[in-house]
């Protein structure tokens, strides 16, 4: 797969190969949207290829696919108008327009690949996909098991219910 | 199951976030229901919330203490704490029956360095704590400090938060009973603060103020947009007024001064004209119409409550405020009030008319406002005759109300009684009201009516009933429906001890209780039968006039011990409830 930032600036290329050992090849200023691949490259250069022992192809894809959109809003072009914020919004709406696993798992990637930005958006659109709902659908939209023993849930109950708006 | 275990306690992938990175989704999740629901998630989600909580409002300071607060929320930046129960506004409680806010602000200065926003109501707030808030490690970040119908203090006692609180953006006594000791704290504000917002002393009996503080203020406060002061004269402050370019809310005093002169002094005060708001303006009569008139048609916010405008006055005032939005007023409005603001003030969307023994409101006034306020989101009414078809009208055209508060009040004669019908066509035009007061005359409800209350206000969190109902029937009827149902006021109700009882195990919502004068021929055997777990009751025995009172709140502490030799608290232990029981005058002589 390969993922182009600016294609008029010959650029140097990174490679990259997921959880599931597929490689992906991407301009040096798409992989920089990440602190931890920055500071790769910076250490071993660009003739290694970089594993990612713990993100799976479909999400660094999807990662892969912010970092050169917003590596491309960050050039200036002389033919072509620059992006406004405001088309950067609506792309990024629809860039977490995803299901709510998907969205947990681009988490776990853009944590561990520090993309702050991105991070920000994605711990966004989960609290989009949390407000208004009870405990019992949080658990079941985000695989997340119940550990409270019965005692536990009762004392949070009292305390939600009479002590603390 | 060992697989479902094996995952536990992360998402699918079988990873759980970083306590980081949910407190970064946590950031964007503040509503406190949803906090709420996600407290409840699993153990990492709860310490996360408990870490990365900004603001608690705690509606009734004994239903928790400050040390579970402070174990619970790590970093608040903000707290609102409610004291004494709402029968505190009316003179009900015993004198010292409570509501300390001491212990608290001890606790908050303790653990909460980072405090912005402290919001107390109804507590009892002495000159110490205050002195405490301004030598708190927090002092320096407070920005908004609310003392909301809150006494015990006095203005001395403002003097140390105006010296130490310097980022102060909100100051406000609103309501609270002072003791006026000098204006010295308002000489210190506005020396030492220039970032002041929101100042509100409008406090009645508050007048030894320097209005050159006043003018200092309103020079250096850029950002000052509200400004409510206690009986300082209005002519008298006109000139410091000039100074700010920035207020959009005026508590404007008092017209004593002014009401000895004419026409021709009001006319020559020109208020700022980019006003929103006016409130204030105690005892000025109809010759101050003029200074208002000019920047009526901007007026979204009015409060009229302390004047003595004439209706024909109001009358006029209200053909000019189309844009207004929220009014207070007293019932000397009169219905022909009533009918102009029907006609003219369409986007109105808070109504409050209080009780005044001079002027009287009738269903005339009340299908006025109804058929043209139909934005009205609240309504709070005191008439003096009302009738079924006028609360069908409520029900008709003011289809967004959530909060109905009817007061009815004289001994005419009502020729409608009783008003079942009326409350149920108003609340099945109203689903979303979740405040509800209604304080009758006995046979203004009938235990019918009651029933409709339970069977169409779905939505009910808080509701007062004064002089409703005719037996236990009735409320078991309301009680077993209002399952929303989270504050519950009773007063003057022929409800008995067994009815209470089970109205409290029928509600599952239910937090508080608060009842006033119930039928007491048991004397209060039958409330054992409230003995349950993490129910607290007291009971204020009656004295003089004052009937007995009975407050049954839940709580995840055990029942407070500041209580008055006027209030007896049941202990655990149901026997001691026998022991501190009134002597059963009625049952001993009814029933030898």
């Amino acid at each position: 797969m390969h993922f182009q930032g600016s294609p008029n600036m010959a650029e140097k290329r990174v490679k990259l190969i997921s959880s599931d050992n597929d490689e992906f090849e991407v301009d040096e200023a798409v992989a920089f949207e990440s602190e931890t691949l920055r500071n790769m490259i910076q250490d071993t250069g660009t003739n290694v290829p970089i594993s990612i022992p713990n993100v799976s192809s479909d999400i660094l894809a999807k990662v892969l696919e912010y970092c050169s959109y917003h590596a491309e809003t960050m050039e200036t072009h002389d033919d072509k108008p620059p992006i406004t914020d405001a088309q950067i919004r609506e792309w990024d709406a629809d860039f977490v327009d995803v299901h709510p696993a998907t969205l947990y798992s681009l988490i776990l990637a853009a944590n561990y690949l520090n993309i702050k930005n991105l991070l920000d958006l994605i711990c966004q659109a989960v609290a989009n996909n949390i407000r208004g709902k009870t405990a019992v659908e949080i658990r079941k939209i985000l695989h997340i098991q119940d550990d409270f023993t019965y005692e536990e849930e009762m004392e949070i109950r009292r305390e939600t219910k009479w002590a603390f708006d | 199951m060992e697989f479902e275990r094996r995952r536990a306690p992360g998402a699918g992938s079988g990873i759980p976030l970083s306590d980081e990175t949910l407190a970064c989704v946590l950031k964007y999740v503040e509503n406190w229901q949803d906090r709420a629901a996600v407290s409840l998630v699993c153990q990492q989600w709860r310490r996360v919330d408990g870490a990365t909580r900004k603001f608690v409002t705690i509606s009734y300071m004994y239903s928790t203490n400050p040390e579970l607060l402070t174990r619970r929320f790590k970093r608040l930046e903000g707290v609102k704490i409610k004291g004494k129960p709402r029968a505190e506004e009316y003179g009900l409680l015993v004198p010292n029956w409570g509501g300390y806010a001491e212990p608290w602000i001890r606790e908050l200065g303790r653990v909460y360095r980072g405090l912005q926003t402290l919001l107390l109501r109804r507590c009892q707030v002495s000159d110490s704590d205050l002195e405490l808030i301004a030598s708190s490690p927090f002092h320096s970040v407070l920005q908004v400090l609310h003392l909301h119908k809150c006494a015990g203090f006095s203005t001395s006692g403002l003097l140390p938060v105006a010296k130490a609180c310097r980022s102060l953006r909100t100051l406000s006594i609103e309501d609270s009973n002072v003791n006026d000791e000098g204006g010295e704290w308002l000489h210190v504000l506005a020396r030492h603060n220039t970032v002041l917002e929101v100042l509100n002393f409008a406090v009645l009996g508050l007048e030894d103020v320097d209005v050159a503080d006043l003018a200092l203020l309103l020079e250096k406060c850029k950002s000052l947009v509200s400004l409510k002061v206690g009986e300082i004269e209005l002519v008298d402050m006109v000139g410091a007024l000039g100074k700010s370019s920035s207020l959009l809310e005026l508590g404007a005093g008092s017209c004593n001064y002014l009401n000895d002169e004419d026409s021709r002094v009001y006319a020559s005060i020109s208020l700022p004209l980019q006003l929103t708001s006016l409130s204030g303006l105690w005892s000025m009569g109809d010759f101050g119409l003029c200074m208002i008139l000019p920047i009526a048609p901007n007026l979204k916010k009015l409060d009229l409550k302390f004047t003595f405008l004439s209706r024909k006055a109001y009358c006029q005032l209200f053909s000019q405020c189309h844009s207004l939005e929220e009014l207070q007023i007293r019932n000397g409005v009169g219905d022909e009030g009533l009918e102009v603001l029907g006609k003219s003030c369409k986007s109105l969307r808070r109504l409050r008319i209080e009780h005044d023994e001079a002027g009287a409101i009738t269903q005339r006034g009340v299908v006025a406002v109804a058929q043209g306020c139909n934005n009205l989101q609240q309504l709070v009414l005191y008439v003096s005759d009302i009738s079924n078809a006028a609360l069908a009208m409520v029900g008709q055209g003011c289809p967004h109300l959530t909060d109905f508060r009817l007061v009815l009040t004289g001994t005419q004669h009502v020729v409608d009684l009783p008003l079942d019908d009326g409350f149920k066509l108003l609340l099945k035009g109203c689903p979303n009201i979740s405040k509800l007061a209604v304080y009758l005359r006995h046979g203004g409800l009938t235990d019918k009516g009651m029933s409709y209350m339970g069977d169409f206000g779905k939505n009910l969190k808080w509701v007062l009933l004064g002089c409703t109902g005719e037996s236990d029937i009735g409320l078991a009827n309301f009680a077993y429906k209002a399952q929303k149902l989270e504050r519950l006021e009773i007063r003057d109700c022929p409800f008995g001890e067994a009815g209470l009882v089970a109205a409290v195990v029928a509600m599952s919502s239910l937090k508080f209780l608060w009842v006033q004068g119930y039928r007491a021929p048991e004397a209060g055997y039958q409330l054992l039968g409230l003995a349950r777990p993490w129910l607290n009751i007291e009971i204020s025995l009656p004295s003089g006039t004052m009937p007995g009172q009975l407050i049954a709140h839940y709580a995840i502490v055990a029942a407070r011990n500041d209580y008055p030799p006027d209030v007896k608290v049941l202990v655990e232990e149901t026997e001691e409830l026998e022991g501190m029981l009134p002597p059963c005058t009625n049952r001993r002589t009814v029933d030898p």
